[in-house]
């Protein structure tokens, strides 16, 4: 019926909503400046209020709708105000709420605001109280606009909480109510759509509901429940009975959550049956279902409201039913195909379908029938004793509470059956139009802050447990404990007599196999035709005895040895976060390895890291895990004597380029810093000596021991972009790697030195001090600043170290080119003899290859691709001195 | 809630009643005004008698809310009249010094004219709150 409002009317009605709101809004503000004390202080209040007024509010909220049993609306007044309060008195709604420190964060609450409430004839006086009470211990403002039929205890329970509150100290105006007339829908439209509303609460009937979803402003909503319940075979029948019809007549079933259809399975229906006639209810012909359908049921298919709330024997009158006096519920069988059945609806009143089942499967499926019968996310309910059968059916069904063994309806409520928050509201979740499946209550009607801190991070210090150092370290071998061991190495080994210098050290009893096949950055296919032999043999101990690309080599060779169910696709899954990567390596390898370096660059002997090369995609796969690490390194000179001089200045060059990104890498520390200034030194110091006497052990031993500590340097603290553009152009070009780092070096120093066009993000790094470690590094090598210092005052102190610090980067820079030049290394592509038309047609691959490569993530700038594509530019032409 | 009176003599280039920077944009001298701060003590809960006696054409009030912890709904209904008021009377009344929870309240309160008293952008000068 619609009625029709005059202009002044509605001028009237707006101007009572805009006091009604204004009130509630001045309210939400001052509301803020309240403590939790003081908020528990008045929430105490309201609740006891509350409580001294359930049976006057009972009576009340009976005379004005008709509905429902006075004892029961009392009870529910109680689960309102005392199990309510019972539940969030100690619960934290005010300033930090949650403390997190395992996640270094708080959760800090802030009220919504202004709440409009809408309440439903069914529950008047008790949904009153439980919004009031959750929006006072939220700090949130409310304004109840009730059902009409029940506006005037609805507005009378609002009435004595709030005035309790304002007793206690509340804000005024924070509870306000639209009262009873003609014109309350309307009023109620102008609210919930007025800006001044931050949400709207609303329990009630379908249409209502959904006109507040419409709205376009947060709300929350409830759904029309039209609960199953399966009674399986194991649930003692005379329980399940008394709970059901507890539940069913509460408040003649004016509960949403209560049971409308039962299923039962066939084993227990008749003593089931019998036991309900036993305790006071009808079990109805399949003639007077269809006369008890015609009255409960309207002519569009939902529940009719006369009938709502009324007794069964009022019900079975209204049907022409003769039924005994004081009959608590009219249990109708559902024949047919109940999914078409008019009684398998809500009905909230005590009528209650009941299907009998032969399975578990079948009774589940008919529980679904009746869940997605407009009910959908609100409710169900299961008796049984079988955790499986419970399992299975809570998987199954779709709604928010599933309640297990206990009346559906006041075990809905919460609190009182189980620990389900205490509501009034029930929250059905997307299957009912809401957004959530919550009981809902105070939780919902916060705001939610959240204050992560920085979060810290541990870094470690891993390296190869046992490191044997000095000219005749291999002399170790001696003392290895092995029964059999495989030499992995290349074909020069033999040739340069560090294979017979292995063999003989190691004890007489072991049992020795040799594979000589690694190549320089060997492929898989390597690596699986080691695997063949050493399963063969099955050694105990693996010897790696070469330069980085056999002791790489190695070590995925140990690996895969140990766990062959591995797979090297997988292992090699590029990530972001080392802590967040989504591949596993194994915790432990068996095999015993020992990593003989015999050139001074890889540090690859203390290392997580072990490269491969894919020639079918062109690119290089990298591994990294601590079970890579070997378990001794020998760093013996002995071996490097022989070294070609090229070999040498390349191998150096790689150690040099370790040391400079491990520096100025996003994971370095003081440890990291340390090893990598001393790498750096003694490489300055004793590469053009050991090119000048290559024989001289003194400086192999100096270049063999830097090699060392860079690699643990890198180890711990990674590469960068250097890294990745050499991996790039190794791939591409078969540029060796040692040569290919050298190239960009400089270019590198000079990009890495400036500040950056995008800095990293990365929580490791709180500042960015690349500069400021280039200078460092300058020093330690004893360059000095040149100079001129400006002295004109134009400058803060910081941009003068700046300055500086710009300087001995330059210095350093000049220091990398001259050691290139002594040593004849090459420092930019175009010496390496590559194409520059075959160089720029790769350009894309190479910005492509660099850009995916993990080595830039540590990085201390973030590299763009446009700067990726000018440092390979810029890397290509013959170098000037800085 | 008490309140402090101090009564300051000020020139009219930062306080002109007109509400511009220097003077009245006319090239008239402008007007000398009387500044009355006024610290509140304590909570703000009803209206302050002296604050409303303070007002009149020629002075601006100074509010100084350094010791006001709560503002009460009257307390803001009070303010929000009190501004009235003092635009009929040709008075301009600031709120200096107010903490954050009752900053917020004012926010929170959706006020306009308490928020012009803050020094809201609306007013073009810069929060003195």
């Amino acid at each position: 019926m619609t009625t029709t409002i005059s202009k002044e009317q509605e001028k009237a009605l707006s101007e009572g909503v805009e006091i009604l709101v204004r009130q509630a809004r001045l309210a939400a503000a001052v509301w803020l400046q309240y403590t939790q004390e003081q908020v528990d202080e008045i929430v105490k209040a309201m609740t006891t209020a509350a409580i001294e007024a359930a049976s006057e509010l009972a009576i009340e909220a009976h005379q004005e709708t008709h509905m429902g049993i006075i004892e029961d609306k009392m009870l529910k007044n109680f689960v309102a105000s005392e199990f309510h309060y019972h539940q969030i008195k100690n619960v934290k709604t005010v300033g930090i709420i949650k403390e997190m420190p395992e996640d270094n964060m708080v959760e800090v609450a802030e009220p919504i605001g202004v709440i409009l409430a809408l309440s439903p004839v069914t529950n008047p006086t008790s949904t009153v109280i439980f919004k009031s009470i959750a929006a006072a211990k939220t700090r949130n403002s409310v304004i109840f606009s009730s059902h009409l039929m029940a506006a005037n205890a609805s507005n009378h329970a609002a009435k004595i909480v709030y005035e309790a509150g304002l007793a206690a100290g509340a804000p005024k105006g924070f509870i306000t109510w639209v009262e009873k007339s003609a014109r309350l829908r309307r009023g109620t439209e102008l609210m919930m759509n007025h800006p001044e509303v931050d949400l709207i609460f609303a329990t009630g009937g379908t249409q209502m509901v959904r006109a507040a979803m419409s709205t376009g402003k947060p709300a929350l909503g409830v759904g029309p429940g039209n609960t199953p319940v399966y009674i399986h075979k194991s649930a003692p029948p005379s329980s399940a009975a008394m709970d059901v019809i507890i539940s069913k007549t509460f408040d003649n079933g004016t509960e949403c959550p209560s049971e409308q259809t039962i299923v039962v399975d066939r084993e227990i229906a008749e003593e089931l049956l019998a036991e309900f006639k036993r305790l006071g209810c009808y079990i109805c012909s399949f003639e007077e279902v269809e006369k008890i359908a015609d009255v409960v049921i309207d002519s569009k298919g939902g529940m009719n409201y006369k009938c709502v709330g009324q007794s069964a024997n009022f019900i079975a009158d209204l049907a022409g039913l003769d039924v005994p006096a004081d009959t608590k519920i009219l249990l109708c069988p559902l024949g047919g195909d109940i999914r078409n059945h008019r009684l398998a609806v809500e009905k909230l009143m005590p009528v209650l379908g009941y299907v009998i089942v032969d399975s578990v499967e079948e009774g589940i499926n008919r529980a679904l029938d009746v869940n997605y019968a407009g009910g959908t996310g609100h409710t169900a309910g299961i008796f049984s004793e079988d955790e499986a059968v419970v399992e299975q059916f809570s998987t199954a069904i779709n709604a928010g509470r599933i309640i297990v063994n206990s009346p559906c309806c006041i075990g809905g409520l919460g609190g009182i059956y189980n620990n389900l928050n205490t509501t009034l509201s029930f929250g059905c979740g997307t299957g009912g139009g809401n957004n959530t499946s919550d009981n809902v209550g105070i939780k919902n009607l916060l705001n939610y802050k959240r204050v992560p801190k920085r979060t810290n991070f541990t870094l470690s210090f891993q390296t190869t447990k046992n490191i044997y150092i000095n000219p005749g370290s291999l002399d170790h071998l001696r003392s290895l404990k092995t029964k059999s061991a495989v030499i992995l190495t290349s074909k020069s080994a033999g040739k340069r007599g560090h294979l017979a210098m292995v063999t003989e050290r190691l004890p007489s009893d072991c049992a020795i196999g040799v594979f000589a096949e690694i190549d320089v950055e060997p492929e898989f296919s390597t690596v699986e035709s080691a695997l063949a032999m050493l399963r063969q043999q099955k050694p105990d101990t693996i010897i790696a005895l070469g330069g980085g690309s056999v002791l790489d080599a190695a070590k995925i060779i140990r690996l895969f040895y140990d766990h062959p169910y591995l797979n090297m696709n997988e292992l090699a899954v590029s990530f972001l976060d080392f802590r967040h990567r989504m591949v596993e390596f194994p915790q432990t390898v068996n095999t015993q390895l020992v990593a003989i370096p015999t050139t001074s660059g890889t540090g690859s002997e203390v290392t997580p890291f072990a490269v491969l090369k894919d020639n079918v995609n062109k690119r290089k796969i990298s591994l990294i895990d601590q079970c890579l690490l070997p378990n001794f390194a020998i760093i013996d000179a002995n071996l490097t004597k022989c070294l070609p001089k090229d070999i040498t200045a390349d191998t150096a060059f790689d150690a040099l380029t370790h040391a400079l990104e491990s520096l100025v890498s996003t994971y370095a520390s003081d440890y990291t810093d340390g090893l990598a200034l001393e790498s750096m030194r003694l490489i300055f110091e004793a590469l053009p000596e050991a090119l000048k006497n290559p024989s001289n052990i003194v400086w192999r031993h100096k270049l063999h021991n830097a090699s060392c500590l860079a690699g643990m340097a890198i180890g711990n603290a990674s590469v960068g972009i250097n890294h990745a553009l050499a991996h790039s152009l190794g791939a591409l070009f078969d540029v060796p790697h040692g040569r290919s780092n050298a190239v960009f070096l400089l270019s590198v120093l000079d990009y890495n030195s400036r500040v950056p066009r995008k800095f990293m993000p990365t929580s490791t790094y709180p500042s960015w001090v690349a500069d400021q470690k280039y200078a460092r590094a300058a020093q330690f090598l004893g360059l000095t600043d040149p100079g001129p210092v400006d002295t004109s005052g134009k400058f803060s102190k910081r941009e003068l170290e700046s300055h500086k610090h710009a300087r001995l980067c330059k210095e350093l820079q000049r220091a990398v080119y001259d050691l290139a030049i002594t040593c004849n290394q090459p420092i930019s592509i175009s010496e390496l003899g590559i194409d520059p038309d075959a160089y720029e047609m790769q350009m894309l691959n190479l910005v492509k290859l660099s850009f995916s490569d993990m080595s830039l993530r540590t990085n201390p700038s973030l590299p763009v691709l446009s700067e990726i594509g000018g440092l390979l530019v810029n890397s290509f032409a013959p170098r000037q001195r800085p | 809630m008490s309140s402090d009176n101090k009564s300051d003599a000020g020139h009219g280039s930062g306080h002109a009643s007109n509400g511009n920077g220097n003077g009245n944009g006319n090239g008239k001298p402008a007007i000398a005004l009387e500044i009355r701060t006024i610290a509140l003590k304590g909570p703000l809960d009803k209206g302050l008698s002296e604050v409303e006696k303070a007002l009149g054409k020629g002075v601006n009030v100074v509010l100084d809310f350094s010791d006001c912890h709560f503002i009460s709904v009257d307390g803001l209904e009070w303010l929000e009249e009190l501004l009235l008021r003092a635009d009929s009377v040709g008075s301009v009344v600031n709120f200096v010094k107010i903490h954050p929870v009752q900053y917020k309240v004012f926010k929170v309160a959706h006020i306009q004219s308490l928020l012009k008293a803050c020094g809201s952008p609306a007013a073009g000068i810069a929060p003195m709150c």
